[in-house]
């Protein structure tokens, strides 16, 4: 719950950077870099004198951006493919998970360096690109759901009233699996988070002046050790909010599956 | 006990085989079973668990085609049109408005996550092409109909806040949603308790009679039905072994499969406190197709000509018909319980 709220707080400062932050983004100031944290400058400044929490504010605000849509999108492919699979069943099934194999046994890292040089490492390409990643472990998890779901009675029931395949797998059988969509999704939020951090710092994400997580992490490594403020502030802000999200997935899970039962 | 002069079919049910390809072999689970019920016929299926007559029903609805390993064959025609022989898209257009089905177990075939306001005005939404508003309106009525109190105000409930047999009822109310003409009750009150039984039964008889719909009655329990059914099809093995009124079949099996059978309910009134009489032997194994009377087995009547020969459905006196040799001689009550072989 804490979680949650956090979760949600921090996203909202993010969204309304442009209204809360003190400063510009990319606004230089040669003559206050490398500030410790003040009054003026409540994270410090870094190299070109660009005030640290306006940079987290508007930083945050790429990252929760790529993260959340490359959720979205994950999730949304990964139940599409594993309500299809489950559903259909024989060779359909297997051609399907045998491409959610082949996509599971490709090393992310690798791929992901290669695609984002051919892309622009615009926003939109990081969504596609994370997305069309991540949604594996959903279309597997919502293809178990399925099969079982699928041999309910009231599948049965819908079908001797004139359902059709469409009608019931998005009307009767999804909203049953909600619960570990939802949880996946979640999880998949600070899965992406992360993703985009690791790239960003490698270099290859959003390039600057636009601040993300992780390019900052990547721009303050030469200084970590005399100026640890650059590193601190984006290295935890990834690690609250990926911890954040985790939680928030775990206690969905457990509010949504009647199976947990409260003690 | 009118007989039924409409004679006009409204589906009639011709040779129909199922088969299930498993992995233990082929099950023959409906083997060339044929019957035709009229316009606003009710009619009913008795026999005993593995008869067939779940999966009968099943495959007139085209519900076992695409579960792996079933096969159908023969017809069914709903108003001359070959179900079995439907596109999924065209079968999905008839099932709920022409022909529908209620289930066993109200308690399953309700979607849990669904309110049933929705579950209830979809077919309405879907197949009528209604309004949400109008299919609201429906679903009010419908529960109305079936008697469940304050309609409006429990349309925006779970299933799980209705007790069992409201469930049915909302079961029905939905299989009645588009006025279907041939209604099929899968052994719609096994899940129930027994005084809520003889209710739900009762409501699905009297709304035949008000939406002069046919009813085809799925059940073991035949006492249950009796009241409210013109013609009974007795199933045994995949087949129909006899056919006949209610009240001539209670009064003169004319296959010693339903004279077993009728023997074997215990009487209310039987205050000599006497064993219950049971069918002796076992339901065949529907894996193995012999060329013999499949009750032959267990039957006290049991000739060598049975064994050699398997007797088809014989036209009997009064439009009855019995799949037995010696129907003639059961007619007449001339065979004395034989000892067994």
């Amino acid at each position: 719950m804490a979680s949650a709220v956090g979760f949600v707080v921090v996203t909202a400062l993010c969204m309304a950077a442009p209204l809360i932050a003190p400063y510009e983004f990319d606004a230089i100031d040669l003559g206050s870099i490398r500030q410790a944290p003040s009054w003026d400058h409540p994270m410090g400044t870094d190299d070109l004198g660009r005030d640290l929490f306006t940079r987290m504010l508007y930083g945050g605000r790429v990252s929760l951006t790529i993260g959340l849509l490359s959720a979205v999108l994950g999730t949304a492919m990964g139940a599409l493919v594993g309500a299809v699979a489950g559903f259909y069943g024989r060779w359909t099934d297997n051609v399907l998970m045998r491409f959610t194999d082949m996509a599971y046994s490709i090393p992310t890292l690798p791929l992901l360096i290669v695609l984002s040089a051919y892309t622009q490492a615009a926003v939109v390409a990081m969504v596609v690109i994370i997305g069309l990643l991540s949604w594996m472990a959903t279309a597997r998890v919502v293809r178990s759901e399925v099969l079982s779901l699928k041999e309910q009675e009231f599948v049965l029931a819908a079908r001797s009233l004139g359902a059709t395949n469409r009608h019931l797998i998005v009307r009767h059988i999804l909203p049953n699996a909600v619960g570990p969509i939802i949880v996946g999704a979640t999880l998949a939020v600070g899965n992406a988070i992360v993703i985009e951090s690791s790239l960003s710092f490698l270099g290859l994400g959003i390039q600057p002046p636009i601040p993300t997580w992780g390019n900052m992490l990547m721009d303050s490594q030469a200084t970590m050790a005399t100026k640890p403020w650059l590193t601190v502030f984006p290295g935890v802000a990834i690690l609250l909010v990926v911890l954040a999200v985790n939680f928030v997935g775990d206690g969905l899970h457990d509010a949504l599956d009647p199976k947990v039962r409260k003690r | 006990m009118t007989s039924p002069r409409r004679a006009r079919p409204v589906l009639e049910v011709v040779d129909l085989m199922t088969r299930f390809h498993t992995e233990q072999g082929v099950v023959h689970a409906v083997n060339g079973v044929s019957f035709s019920l009229t316009e606003g016929e009710s009619m009913a299926i008795v026999g005993e668990s593995g008869s067939g007559k779940s999966v009968t029903a099943l495959s007139i609805m085209g519900l076992l085609v695409r579960t792996a390993g079933a096969e159908c064959r023969g017809r069914a025609l709903l108003d001359g049109r070959d179900l079995l022989a439907l596109r999924p898209r065209e079968l999905a257009r008839v099932r709920g408005k022409e022909i529908a089905m209620i289930f066993q177990d109200p308690v399953t075939s309700l979607n849990p996550v669904l309110t049933v306001g929705r579950q209830l005005g979809e077919a309405v939404l879907h197949h009528a092409g209604a309004s949400r508003a109008e299919a609201r309106g429906r679903s009010v009525e419908l529960l109305d109909l079936v008697g469940i109190p304050n309609a409006r105000g429990r349309l925006s409930e779970y299933p799980h806040q209705f007790s069992g047999g409201q469930r049915q009822r909302i079961m029905i109310a939905m299989a009645l949603a588009l006025g279907p003409r041939v209604l099929i009750a899968d052994e719609p009150t096994t899940a129930l308790d027994v005084t809520i039984q003889a209710q739900v039964v009762e409501l699905i008889g009297s709304l035949r009679q008000r939406l002069g719909m046919a009813v085809l009655w799925i059940t073991h329990d035949l006492g249950l039905v009796a009241g409210l059914v013109d013609t009974v099809l007795v199933m045994y093995a995949g087949r129909i072994v006899e056919r006949a009124a209610v009240r001539d079949l209670f009064e003169r099996p004319l296959h010693p499969y339903t004279k077993g059978l009728l023997q074997a309910v215990p009487a209310w009134n039987d205050t000599r406190g006497g064993r219950l009489r049971t069918i002796d032997g076992r339901p065949p194994d529907l894996r193995s197709a012999p060329k013999h009377c499949a009750f032959a087995p267990r039957c006290p009547h049991a000739l060598d000509r049975c064994w050699a020969e398997r007797p088809p459905l014989q036209e009997a006196d009064g439009g009855r018909a019995s799949a037995c040799w010696r129907w003639r001689e059961l007619e007449g009550a001339a065979l004395a319980r034989e000892p067994r072989p």
